[in-house]
């Protein structure tokens, strides 16, 4: 502490340097990094979401089938397209490996981005 | 008014006015500091931003004591990172002389302030030294904390460099 009195008027004039310096377009400028940083992290959340939601109704029908006997024409549609679907990646099975490294990007983009 | 332990709490909960509340108190610190360790006032603020939203994305492991430390403790590594970037290694050497940070002739700080010119005629450990210790506050223990260098050499850096600034400012001075 003592040392520090010694150079305690050099950090005044450091201190009134800083002082000039208009907080205002600053602050506006973080607080926007992190408002976009936060809608981009909810944009991102809800479209893993969404893609979720849509690989987990496309299980739906051939479960419900089972059990309620749920309308033949709504389960065969969502079946085809899951048949497409599973036909595409087949095809060209790269797809696959893309679709693993972009899936587990967005997971670890997710996990470690703070809301 | 609300203290800084507070309104970081506040900030973890996701409370973003309080966060802001803690960038206005504490940006002239940071991006005093950033400017004078890149000698750029662009890099400078471009540094201190970085450094904020960093503290933003780790408001959470803040666990009390002086705010301001922790985010010159931030402010530093974001320095080193945007060195390293620019593949200027920091070397710690009190005879090595300034490293430049890219500076461009319009975008110097200190080319109209004493301060800043006798500031740069340091040597680099001194300069940041002095920059954490004199102009940012940071005590000999936390800035010791902060770059990892050993207490007795931040200590003897921050006097041969106090001692060096003054005779600058005395020179510039009397010329």
């Amino acid at each position: 502490m003592r040392d520090q009195e010694t150079y305690s008027d050099l950090t005044d004039l450091f201190a009134a340097e800083d002082r000039k310096m208009d907080p205002a377009p600053f602050v506006d400028e973080v607080m926007t990094g992190i408002r976009r940083r936060s809608l981009f992290r909810r944009l991102l959340l809800g479209a893993v979401g969404i893609a979720g939601a849509g690989v987990a109704a496309m299980q739906l029908p051939g479960l419900l089938a089972n059990w309620t006997g749920l309308d033949q024409i709504v389960t065969r549609t969502v079946t085809d397209a899951r048949q497409d679907a599973s036909l595409v990646t087949s095809a060209d099975p790269i797809w696959l490996m893309v679709g693993g490294v972009v899936a587990l990007s967005l997971l670890a983009i997710t996990s470690w981005e703070r809301a | 008014m609300r203290s800084d332990p507070d309104l970081a709490a506040s900030a973890a909960r996701g409370h973003e006015a309080d966060f802001a509340e803690l960038v206005r108190r504490h940006q002239a610190r940071v991006r005093g500091m950033a400017r004078r360790l890149t000698g750029s006032v662009s890099d400078g603020d471009d540094i201190a931003q970085a450094t904020f939203l960093k503290a933003w994305q780790k408001i959470g492991s803040y666990a009390g004591g002086t705010f301001s430390a922790w985010v010159c403790t931030i402010c530093w590594r974001e320095y080193l990172q945007a060195r390293r970037k620019q593949k200027i290694e920091i070397e710690f050497d009190e005879t090595a002389e300034i490293i430049p940070f890219e500076r461009t002739q319009s975008d110097e700080v200190g080319d109209q302030m004493d301060l800043n010119r006798a500031l740069e005629k340091l040597s680099e450990a001194q300069r940041v030294c002095v920059v954490l210790c004199v102009a940012s506050g940071l005590s000999h223990r936390e800035a010791a904390e902060a770059t990892g260098w050993p207490l007795g050499t931040i200590k003897s850096h921050v006097t041969r460099g106090v001692a060096a600034l003054r005779k600058h400012l005395e020179s510039s001075h009397v010329a």
